[in-house]
């Protein structure tokens, strides 16, 4: 496993764009997610949890009245650079709230009227920034997962939608690779006694949907059709499993006692 | 049509099917003038199957009286020879294993039927009147007297080919009340008065002695090895060499093919002079006497010459539990053989065999296909698509097995022995597109293998 995950470089690089983050954000506040360490410990848990404190964040925000996100879906290549730019902003901003996330809020919320235009505009801007970091931590997720997924030479870049679906494909294909350890059968290889392989298509199926469990395996080129004759199987079937009996010589009879022996079926026979 | 597949499905979960053997000698010998030469072994009939069981407690639920689910039946020759004098009473013995069995003992072919071939015609009836069906034995060559010539293979239909079954009997002195039929019994060959059983012939392969019953094709000669195998119980005798009898002599340089009602006898392998032989019910060895004068020559006793005839059977399957009228079964139809054609959007399947009609429509488990009636022994019908047994992902993953039958359209079910597959075709997933060896860097693993995932999910990348 080690060694696979060794060329996936792009795992590597995943969580980079936290841990740029760190330059902006010298509070301790603003870190405590943010610990360089949970990233080794484990990339899947921060991950999920970071995804999660956005969510939560940006659901609470919505709650807000006035607060008109620039929700941007900008691509991480773009955006960057605007990060920086507002980076100061959000520094300020963010600078002496020690409170836990929710109460920090609560507590701004309290605090709105008192508010003048000019802080106000600094909220907006501030949360601004905090829902393009989210969009920019998700973003790179999906570089870093797009960056696993097999494509297509000519195929423009995955959309997100695409790049969890073939995701799914992807990972059915790998567990079923790992599983059917032979390839699956060759055409041909079967000894049916009917001559030629008939094959048909499919009529009326539906198309593959990422919750089929075959999603992601090879689509059937259709099904081979053969017939079996059981009478057939069956006759050759008394043959193979046939049990001998030999008839009794009485003359051996007369002489011994263990003429059952005479009765039992040659070993070969026996199965 | 809903119901009637509900009711397919309903059968094939517990096909409780009703099915008549009939089992016959391949030859009849003629009988002249007033002599009655009694067929033998006597044509039997057998009852098989749950259906009869359940066709007998229908009619006592429907308070019937004790006697009127009992089958009767007649049997006889087919064409003028309908008349009762030329049709005997059958009348059904229950066995231990739960078939009905009866044989029709006093049947013969006088030589004013000018006919080389007839069959034998059964009709069966339930005890309160209501007819069941006629059903039809295989036909059977009339012979004047067993060929006493060298036979030639040229005569083919005469001799006994390797795979064939046959009745073997003995008979004391010529007399009809003293034969005597090779069957099997409680696991033990036995020498039966009242039933015979029919053995499948093999030649084996002198070179391979032992083991999975080497079998050759070909007539069954003189001085050959062979193995009898019981058709029913799967029975054998050890390996034995055929020996041709001339008075009650086994003749051990003879090679000539062995003929319909030849008198033989058969020598155990390997041993000095041992041959199958009947004492009373009982099958046993008898050493025979070496023949002073002749050296290819041994004496035998009368229980070790039996008389062998080939032996074929007529099978009729049915089941009347989602008929909605009472007309009889027959014409029981018969598939024989099938042949797939198309492919691609629409397959085929021209089915072969007897008794067809266009009241019959060929069902693939409780699928109803499209079927085409062309004449008594051809149809055609389109395979269904194999969604048809089922919309889930796994119906398609794995191979599909349905039971091929013949539904009539008054709802008669009539099994066939044919079952049909349908099995998945990858677009193949094959290992020249995987490198096989673990040696080579995983680099380039990876690349074939997200190749190989892009070359099989086109059409995943092709959905939007």
């Amino acid at each position: 496993m080690d060694a696979v995950l060794e060329h996936f470089p792009g795992l590597d690089a995943f969580p980079s764009p936290y841990f740029d983050e760190e330059d902006f954000f010298t509070d301790q506040s603003s870190r405590d997610h943010l610990d360089a360490d949970e990233f080794l410990d484990g990339r899947v848990d921060f991950l999920a949890g970071q995804m999660h404190e956005y969510y939560k964040e940006g659901r609470a925000a919505e709650g807000g009245e006035d607060c008109n996100f620039s929700f941007s879906s900008s691509s991480s290549s773009s955006s960057a650079g605007f990060l920086y730019e507002c980076g100061d902003a959000a520094c300020t901003l963010s600078r002496g709230c020690g409170a836990p996330r929710r109460r920090r809020w609560r507590a701004l919320r309290r605090r709105r009227r008192a508010r003048s235009e000019a802080e106000l505009q600094q909220l907006r801007q501030a949360a601004n920034v905090r829902e393009r970091r989210r969009m920019q931590s998700i973003n790179d997720a999906f570089e870093g997962l797009r960056a696993h997924i097999p494509t297509l030479p000519y195929e423009k870049r995955l959309s997100k939608v695409d790049t969890l679906r073939l995701a799914i494909g992807y990972i059915n294909f790998l567990s079923e690779l790992v599983q059917s350890d032979l390839p699956l059968r060759s055409p041909g290889s079967d000894g049916h006694s009917q001559p030629k392989k008939v094959i048909i298509c499919h009529r009326g199926t539906r198309p593959p949907s990422p919750s089929d469990p075959d999603y992601g395996l090879p689509p059937l080129a259709g099904h081979s059709l053969s017939w079996t004759d059981e009478k057939q199987l069956k006759e050759q079937n008394i043959i193979r499993t046939a049990k001998v009996w030999t008839p009794e010589d009485p003359r051996k009879l007369n002489k011994s006692s263990l003429n059952n022996i005479e009765n039992e079926p040659p070993f070969d026979f026996v199965s | 049509m809903d119901t009637m597949r509900d009711g397919v499905c309903r059968y094939l979960q517990f096909p409780a099917d009703q099915t008549v053997l009939i089992l016959h000698a391949k030859v009849a010998q003629k009988s002249y003038g007033n002599e009655k030469r009694f067929f033998c072994p006597p044509p039997c009939i057998y009852l098989s199957g749950s259906g009869w069981k359940l066709k007998q407690e229908q009619f006592q639920a429907g308070g019937m009286e004790d006697l009127g689910y009992k089958v009767c039946g007649y049997m006889g020759l087919d064409g003028m020879g309908t008349s009762h004098t030329e049709t005997q009473k059958l009348s059904f013995e229950e066995q231990a294993d739960c078939k009905k069995f009866s044989c029709a003992k006093a049947l013969y072919i006088s030589d004013a039927d000018k006919r080389k071939h007839f069959q034998l015609i059964l009709k069966l009836y339930f005890s309160n009147g209501q007819e069941i069906g006629t059903f039809y034995s295989k036909m059977i060559k009339v012979i004047s007297k067993p060929s006493q010539k060298k036979q030639s293979l040229k005569n083919a239909d005469l001799c006994i080919s390797s795979g064939s079954k046959v009745s073997l009997f003995n008979r004391l002195r010529s007399q009809t009340v003293s034969t005597r039929y090779l069957s099997v019994e409680g696991g033990a060959f036995v020498a039966s008065a009242r039933q015979w059983a029919s053995f499948m012939l093999y030649l084996v392969d002198e070179g391979g002695s032992s083991g999975d019953f080497p079998r050759r094709e070909g007539y069954i000669r003189y001085g050959s090895v062979v193995q009898l195998v019981c058709t029913v119980t799967g029975m054998a005798l050890p390996p034995m060499v055929i020996r041709k009898v001339n008075k009650q002599f086994a003749l051990l340089e003879v090679d000539e093919p062995v003929s319909q009602l030849h008198k033989c006898a058969f020598q155990l392998q390997g041993s000095p002079r041992m041959y199958l032989c009947l004492s009373n019910e009982k099958v046993i060895q008898f050493q025979a006497s070496p023949c002073p004068k002749d050296a290819n020559r041994e004496l035998l006793n009368d229980g070790s010459c039996w008389t062998i005839i080939g032996t074929e059977s007529a099978e009729y399957t049915f089941n009347d539990s989602l008929a909605k009228s009472r007309d009889p079964v027959t014409p029981v139809p018969l598939i024989t053989s099938l042949e797939l054609n198309g492919g691609g959007d629409v397959a085929m399947l021209e089915v072969h065999g007897e008794c067809f009609s266009p009241c019959l429509k060929v069902w693939f488990g409780d699928v109803e296909a499209e079927t085409m009636y062309r004449n008594p022994s051809s149809m055609v019908c389109v395979v269904p698509d194999v969604s048809a047994f089922g919309s889930e992902w796994r119906w398609l993953r794995y191979p599909v097995t349905v039971p091929l039958s013949l539904i009539r359209t008054d709802g008669l079910v009539y099994a066939t022995s044919f079952s049909f597959t349908y099995t998945p075709e990858q677009t193949c997933l094959s290992s020249q597109h995987l490198p096989s060896s673990l040696s080579q860097d995983s680099d380039s693993l990876l690349d074939s293998i997200h190749h190989e995932f892009t070359r099989t999910n086109f059409h995943l990348f092709m959905q939007n």
